[in-house]
């Protein structure tokens, strides 16, 4: 009974401070652990690991149950990367930026089209549109004959037959 | 998402492109003008007959003409993955809408065979009216269409960065400090901003209106978006400054 009291509480406790501080410190320290290590031998290693073997596999089991296996799990989640994931970031900015272009693309194309068709740009008026005329007028009298004919659409060729 | 973008402007390519070019009508505006400076013999029927029959053979040409154009906008929405049911639902409408462009089309092709010149003459004049009501504002919805959907998968990142930030800093017990906090809320309030005017443009599509300013709220979305990645970074700055000191103790 007492035991089952004792988890309870247990699960209930909640990482301080300052584990939190430390857990950040392992997180950006750890290059720099590895930096330390390059001086000590192979033998030295395997000798401290031994020594040191218990001492850390019951501080880690302790770690674990008195954090509730919780905080140290989200810790080493994918979601701990979000704050220090700048590539990702700047990747996804970008896909921003190319899709705003696309958008930019995609609108100018369609007054492009409106110009070309005459009829929709003046029966529907709208700001949009009255660019579009504005251009229309301005290409007309820019193009010749030639060049005229070859940008001929389905709609100028639809007002050519109706006259 | 790079892959997204890509099949995106390949879609709206492949639209504009087959809708834009494969169609050449010089040939036939110069037959017309040869057949009509052609002197008039005896009672003129014979020219007559003849620019009728060209008349009719260019009205069939340009049916066919806008029939493929109608087509390939068609095809450039089905190409669309849609993740979300809603977009299904809206999708299949402008495809069926289209459906209808191309009965009317094929419709009006039969009708042709009937014209005299003058008839000739208004059917060309209607037929382009007609257009300019029914394929042209479907053709740029459509367009509208593809941008959107694409954009829903930009959103979503977006919201699961900031629902990924927010988590990490709980965790790293930096949700309380008031500088990140702020900038955490402008990136939601950033968020919130893009998502209505997504919603406006979903209306948009959904009541097939237009004309309509959907373009100038899918820029205006994105640019909300791309606010909140400014935000993140700015988060990403402070947190750096924070933990570094930390971790060289």
């Amino acid at each position: 009974m007492e035991i089952i009291e004792l988890l309870k509480k247990i699960k209930s406790v909640e990482a301080n401070h300052d584990y939190s501080r430390k857990s950040r410190g392992i997180i950006l320290s750890h290059a720099k652990e590895e930096t330390f290590n390059s001086n000590i031998t192979v033998g030295g290693i395997i000798a401290g690991d031994f020594r040191s073997g218990w001492a850390t596999a019951l501080t880690a089991v302790f770690l674990f149950l008195v954090i509730g296996g919780f905080s140290v799990l989200k810790i080493f989640s994918p979601a701990t990367t979000a704050v220090v994931d700048i590539t990702g970031l700047k990747a996804e900015a970008q896909a921003i930026d190319a899709q705003i272009e696309l958008t930019n693309i995609v609108y100018n194309a369609t007054l492009g089209i409106e110009n070309k068709t005459s009829t929709a740009a003046m029966s529907l008026p709208s700001a949009k549109q009255t660019v579009s005329r504005k251009s229309k007028d301005a290409d007309q009298s820019a193009i010749g004959n030639e060049n005229a004919a070859a940008q001929i659409t389905i709609d100028s060729f639809l007002d050519a037959l109706s006259e | 998402m790079g892959f997204l973008i890509v099949a995106t402007f390949v879609a709206l390519s492949f639209n504009q492109a087959e809708a834009a070019g494969s169609c050449d009508f010089k040939e036939g505006i110069k037959e017309l003008s040869v057949i009509q400076a052609l002197p008039q013999t005896n009672d003129g029927l014979e020219k007559i007959k003849n620019e009728l029959s060209i008349r009719k053979k260019l009205i069939g040409q340009t049916i066919d003409c806008a029939i493929n154009e109608t087509l390939s906008v068609q095809s450039g929405l089905k190409t669309v993955n849609t993740n979300y049911p809603e977009l299904d639902d809206i999708k299949s409408r402008f495809v069926s809408k289209l459906n209808e462009i191309i009965g009317y089309y094929q419709m009006q092709k039969n009708t042709v065979n009937d014209l005299g010149i003058e008839g000739s003459k208004i059917f060309s004049a209607n037929l382009k009216s007609w257009r300019a009501s029914n394929f042209i504002p479907m053709a740029e919805l459509g367009e509208n269409f593809i941008i959107f959907s694409k954009n829903q998968d930009i959103l979503q990142t977006t919201q699961n960065r900031a629902d990924q930030i927010n988590l990490t800093l709980k965790t790293l017990d930096l949700a309380d400090n008031q500088k990140i906090s702020g900038v955490l809320n402008d990136a939601r309030k950033n968020i919130r901003l893009a998502n209505d005017d997504n919603n406006q443009t979903r209306d948009i599509l959904k009541r097939m209106s237009w004309p309509n300013n959907a373009s100038d709220l899918t820029i205006s979305s994105l640019k909300y978006l791309k606010n909140a990645y400014q935000n993140f970074f700015d988060i990403w700055k402070e947190t750096e400054g924070i933990l570094k000191p930390a971790a060289t103790k």
